[in-house]
């Protein structure tokens, strides 16, 4: 029975972790679940987790959750009411809202309107320097393409060429020359035409060491924008975020406060409705720039969930039925510090390659204020098929100090057996001296790479890891205790 | 309630002390004698197994055992007194190894001593590591890399009954018991030789070095005409894809070592006879003590229980019938967690202890007990008393159940073994499983001294007949070849050379190689106790 | 000689180490205690080394371990001796000629001179006794030579396909007569 009056049965259409966190969200709201799923993903934890699990096709599992048509006929076929998109994927496609809406299916997430003017980067920018916030310096190739590399020269070096359609750190390059910007703005748009279907892009400056902040933002069909506090997410690897935690280390909170009411400001001038975020470059100088806005729940929702104690995935729904937000700004306490590190099938040793491989034992870490975000199992085998993110495992802690301690902690008993995965790196960007004092910037990576490189093993540490393998390799034991008595007791002698 | 052996011997006392610098050396020119036999090679040939790609026969049996395993060699110093010292160990490395969790025989034969050929005490110390795969049910993996017989000394190996022939009629009956072979083909095996791998169950031979074929290309030649290389004559290509001589061809010794061990760990692992046992321990004494114990000059009598503490579990000893006899000591021990019986000489064989061995052997044999013979003896006891108490018939009932036992017995050469009482305490003739001998051991039909008197005595008596009377000089042209025969023959070298014993031992040694022989004999069934007439 | 594992990307020798008691083990000529207990839940298991108890997971897939101690994946391989003895002693270069295994006659060839070919691909396929039976590159190679053709009878042993391991030229099959001219 729901309790979300006219939200009766919602259709996920996603996968993974983001669709076991919202199924979880659903059932616990006594709303009807439903997820499209491939056959790829049958049986896995999300499939398990909703009430109905629907097949989708396509050549590639990647292309049919990119299949709108299918998808929308899907909904419509077990008359869904809404449709909630996750993040990536269609989440961000304004048509694909419009279509959800005129087959006369709520769409979980902010107007097509605001999807379009926001999830545009260059519309975005435009809107948002025209409102009179402030910006990084940049230049469009749409609105001249002819003088685009030279505009782009003017915000000086170094600089970003980035995907105006993009998103999720790719179709990004940096350019420290102007030797290498015709090179990069080819490479800039074959990405952003690959990655998005559109190969529109623009040019920015790149803030050298910027700290990335990004503000959690709510808002209801009836005017009303919240904040639900920032985010720092500087911790990142090829322009992806891999560790991500709120309070913003090391900030003020004169700054915290501008930033989260800059947020709500330009939330607000965009008529935005549902959860976004708004991003924001911090430079090493105080100053701060808007980056972009996020027309959708995005992958490090957990960390304000823990400290604020409200269920994103809820609101939103509630939101999208029509209901006026409960919740009132001065109302929202914020309670300790919360950090997310995402859990991906790579090898930090080897660049960051993804890893493929079977999962023969996963194991979450369990604990006072630990969370497990996965939508992975047992027996699943990890493909190139889909993005390397495993998991997320998020902490909550009195403080910054005990919330670094309990995420290690749980990085170190995550146990995760078959594939390649980067937890024993983020423990090491979790202990380093640099991270527990605050000094995050975006990088971070880059600079500590050396430090942050797997150790080697000492003898007595490599003697135990071949110990351990040994003994329990069947072949091994079974020629060991072959040898018969009294043989192995007298052992090697020589008459 | 289990009894430990009370040692009286003080290892201070300048007794212990002088017996034990005199073993202490004779227990390193054995060590000495040893390394050299099995190490010692002139550079040249080193240099030719390399040339070759050969390993050095040690180090391919290092590869095929189990490693942390025990290796016990058999007869490691075989011919040591025979062909002016060339034929080191007999030109072939013979013992007991653990492949693949399995007790095995490995014969070896040793390419760098003259090429690997067979001399005749090769032969005979061949055939006699196949009498033992036969007796104890053991398999056998060989190493072939041989030349063949040496033709010079032919009359000595070819025709007899136990000369070469009996090696391919041993590997036929092993076959014919069920007892698996493999041969590993390093070597060209040619003639008599070719029926080693023909005759093993399985055979991998090596590309390159193994051939294998009746007649070599010289032979062939000789006899048709035909010009052949070897490998097309008999190599590893036309033996495994064409005649099927040979099942398995390998690239390296390596891989034909490793493969070996595959094959074997197929073999299936027959139940063991089922006799006593529990969980071992070391002896209470420090077997190092041993050096002190036994004299350094054989007229000396000294307490063989004092032995018995040093080699068995826990120095724990059941004495039986302590007070009868006392010239041979009886009784239960473990050796390795396994029970035996224990027969150990402390004087002369009398009535009374012949009885109490014949006795003490047919319990054992009743009890399902392997027997542990401890030798140092000169003989039964002579002179008209015990004649007249009937010691022939007492002595022949003594070796009518020891010849009759049914479970395995083995045989420590700890000191002395003279004339028939070497019979009785189960010698070479007894079908012992296994002989070990010490260093100081020594073996004949009399002793040196008695012997030389024997027959000064009798030159003596010769003389007088003929109304002479000897000198002294002439006694000691008589007493001083035999003394010095008895010397070179009597000597645990000459023994071991001729292959009278298993091999000689460092006495600290003899737990364990006992504890690897019990085992390796239980293969075999034991059966039900029987025996002859006992004249009574 | 002992039982080897690689460990990133280096070769050890695991030496069990027979004695009275507790398991040993040596590696790299150090020995020390190890058991190996398991643990309550799935993977996890209890090692005692050297008077130490660690915690581990262990997950294996073939030859393959993965070890997880002390928040590390370790990845250790079980190498087969026997395997890499082969591919050590196996003759590198040099032609490799695949011979019919019985008469027959060849129903289709798969491959052409020049072509590169991997492990287990399909050379040609040949008939004999109402049976067919394909023959394989029994390693990477490059066809050097294809002597029949579909249609072709051949005898047991005949060359049916001449490979090279990569290097050599193909078709380079000149007489000596034809070199001299």
């Amino acid at each position: 029975m729901t309790s979300v009056p006219g939200i009766e049965k919602v259709l996920i259409a996603n996968r993974g972790e983001i669709a076991l966190r919202v199924a979880t969200t659903l059932r616990r709201l006594g709303i009807a679940s439903a997820a499209v799923v491939h056959a790829e993903d049958a049986g896995s934890p999300a499939a398990l987790a909703v009430d109905e699990a629907c097949p989708i096709e396509g050549e590639t599992p990647v292309a049919a959750h990119l299949d709108a048509d299918q998808i929308i006929r899907i909904a419509r076929e077990i008359g869904a009411d809404a449709l909630h998109p996750g993040y990536g994927f269609l989440a961000e496609n304004a048509p694909f809202a419009e279509a959800v809406e005129a087959a006369g299916i709520r769409w979980i997430g902010p107007t097509p309107e605001a999807i379009r003017l926001m999830g545009d980067k260059i519309e975005s920018r435009r809107f948002v320097a025209e409102a009179g916030f402030p910006l990084t310096p940049s230049a469009s190739e749409e609105d001249d393409p002819a003088t685009f590399a030279s505009r782009a020269e003017e915000i000086g070096f170094p600089l970003l060429i980035k995907a105006s359609a993009g998103g999720g750190g790719k179709g990004m390059q940096i350019v420290r020359s102007a030797g290498d910007l015709p090179r990069a703005i080819e490479l800039a748009r074959s990405e952003a035409s690959r990655y998005f279907a559109d190969d529109r892009i623009y040019a920015e400056r790149y803030v050298e060491s910027p700290r990335h902040v990004e503000v959690q933002i709510l808002a209801d069909a009836h005017g009303k924008v919240l904040h639900l506090g920032e985010r720092d997410c500087s911790i990142q690897r090829r322009f992806q975020k891999l560790v991500e935690e709120t309070p913003a280390p090391a900030m003020d909170d004169a700054l915290r406060d501008r930033i989260c009411a800059q947020a709500v400001a330009i939330a607000q001038a965009a008529n935005y409705r549902n959860a976004g975020t708004v991003e924001f470059v911090l430079a090493p100088d105080g100053e701060f720039y808007f980056l972009e806005m996020n027309t959708r729940l995005q992958v490090e929702h957990p960390v304000t969930e823990m400290v604020t104690g409200v269920d994103l995935v809820e609101e939103q729904v509630k939101i999208a039925a029509g209901q006026p937000l409960a919740l009132e700004q001065a109302s929202i306490r914020f309670e300790g510090a919360s950090i997310e590190c995402r859990l991906c099938a790579e090898d930090p040793d080897e660049d960051f390659r993804p890893a493929v491989g079977p999962l023969l034992l996963v194991r979450p870490p369990e604990g006072p204020g630990v969370r497990f975000d996965g939508g992975i199992a047992e027996g699943q085998e990890v493909t190139t098929a889909f993005d390397p993110m495993l998991a997320k495992v998020i902490v909550h802690g009195r403080d910054r100090v005990e919330a670094i301690a309990r995420m290690r902690k749980a990085l170190s008993e995550t146990v995760i057996l078959g594939c390649t995965t980067n937890a024993a790196y983020l423990e090491r960007i979790l202990g380093h001296a640099d991270f527990a004092a605050g000094h995050v910037e975006t990088g971070f990576i880059p600079s500590h790479e050396a430090e942050l490189a797997s150790p080697p093993l000492t003898t007595e540490e490599r003697d135990t890891v071949l110990a351990a393998a040994a003994l329990s390799n069947r072949d091994f034991v079974e020629r060991v205790s072959a040898v018969p008595e009294p043989a192995a007791s007298i052992g090697r002698w020589q008459n | 309630m289990m009894r430990r052996i009370e040692s009286r011997i003080d290892p201070r006392s300048a007794e212990f002390q002088r017996y034990r610098a005199a073993n202490l050396e004779r227990v390193a020119e054995f060590r000495a004698m040893q390394d050299a036999a099995r190490f010692e090679r002139p550079q040249r040939d080193f240099d030719r197994l390399a040339h070759h790609g050969k390993l050095f026969v040690r180090d391919r049996i290092e590869q095929l055992i189990d490693p942390g395993t025990p290796f016990l060699e058999l007869s490691s110093l075989a011919a040591n007194t025979e062909y002016d010292g060339d034929a080191k160990s007999a030109s072939v490395v013979c013992g007991i190894g653990i492949v693949s969790g399995r007790e095995v025989i490995i014969r070896a034969d040793d390419p760098s001593i003259k090429g690997g050929a067979w001399y005749p005490l090769t032969v005979k110390k061949n055939v006699r590591i196949l009498d033992i795969a036969i007796e104890n049910r053991l398999p056998v993996v060989h190493i072939c890399d041989s030349a063949g017989g040496f033709l010079p000394l032919q009359s000595e190996l070819f025709a007899d009954k136990d000369n070469a022939g009996r090696i391919f009629r041993n590997q036929s009956i092993l076959s014919k018991m069920g007892v698996p072979q493999l041969a590993l083909v390093f070597g060209q095996c040619t003639a008599g030789g070719a029926y080693i791998p023909s005759l093993s169950d399985y055979s991998i031979i090596l590309r390159g070095n193994g051939g294998i074929f009746l007649g070599g290309p010289p032979l062939v030649k000789a006899a048709t005409g035909e010009v052949v290389d070897h490998d097309t004559l008999g190599g590893a290509d036309v033996h495994t894809q064409v005649s099927g001589v040979a099942d398995y061809a390998a690239n390296s010794e390596e891989e034909a070592i490793l493969l070996g061990r595959e094959i074997v760990s197929q073999w299936h692992r027959p139940e063991k006879a089922a006799i006593e046992r529990r969980e071992p321990e070391p002896p209470a004494y420090d077997p190092q003590e041993l050096y002190g114990i036994v004299p350094d000059d054989i007229k000396i009598q000294f307490d063989m229980r004092e032995v018995i503490a040093r080699i068995v579990d826990g120095s724990y000893f059941h004495e039986y019938q302590p007070d009868y006899g006392k010239t041979l000591i009886c009784g239960y021990a473990w050796i390795w967690g396994q029970k035996v019986g224990i027969l150990a000489n402390n004087g002369v064989l009398f009535n009374d202890s012949s009885l109490k061995g014949a006795h003490f052997i047919e319990l054992c044999d009743k009890n399902r007990t392997p027997l542990v013979f401890l030798q140092n003896i000169t003989g039964f006891m002579v002179g008209r008393e015990y004649e007249a108490r009937g010691i022939c018939k007492d002595g022949a009932k003594f070796i009518m159940v020891q010849s009759g036992a049914s479970v395995p017995k083995f045989t420590v050469m700890v000191n002395g073994s003279f004339g028939a009482g070497n019979y009785g305490m189960c010698g070479r003739a007894y079908d012992g499983r296994f002989i070990f001998s010490w260093p100081n051991h020594q073996i004949g039909i009399m002793g040196a001294e008695q012997a030389a008197n024997t027959l000064a005595d009798v030159k003596i008596r010769q003389l007088e007949r003929a109304g002479e009377k000897p000198t002294e000089a002439e006694i000691e042209a008589i007493r001083r070849p035999v003394l010095e025969s008895y010397a070179r023959e009597s000597s645990a070298y000459y023994a071991t050379s001729q292959i009278w014993d298993d091999g000689l031992i460092d006495p600290v040694d003899t737990r364990n190689a006992l504890g690897m022989a019990i085992s390796a004999s239980l293969n075999t069934p034991i059966e039900a106790p029987h025996y002859g007439v006992l004249r009574f | 000689m002992g039982y080897d594992f690689a460990l990133e990307g280096e070769s050890f020798a695991v030496h069990p180490v027979h004695r009275p008691g507790r398991g040993h083990l040596a590696i790299e000529g150090r020995a020390f205690a190890a058991e190996l207990f398991p643990g309550l839940v799935t993977g996890e298991h209890f090692l005692e080394i050297d008077g130490r108890q660690e915690r581990i997971f262990v997950a294996v897939r073939g030859d393959v371990h993965f070890v997880h101690w002390r928040g590390r994946v370790h990845r250790v391989e079980a190498i087969d001796a026997l395997e890499r003895a082969r591919r050590a002693a196996d003759p590198a270069g040099g032609a490799e000629v695949i011979q019919a295994p019985m008469p027959g006659t060849v129903v289709e060839v798969a491959v052409a001179a020049g072509a590169a070919v991997t492990a287990g691909q399909l050379l040609m396929t040949i008939e004999s006794m109402k049976l067919q039976t394909a023959i394989n590159a029994p390693a990477d190679a490059l066809v050097g030579e294809v002597c029949v053709a579909a249609g072709d009878t051949f005898d047991q042993g005949d060359v049916l396909v001449r490979l090279a391991a990569g290097d050599e030229e193909p078709g380079d099959a000149e007489t000596d007569e034809e070199k001299a001219r």
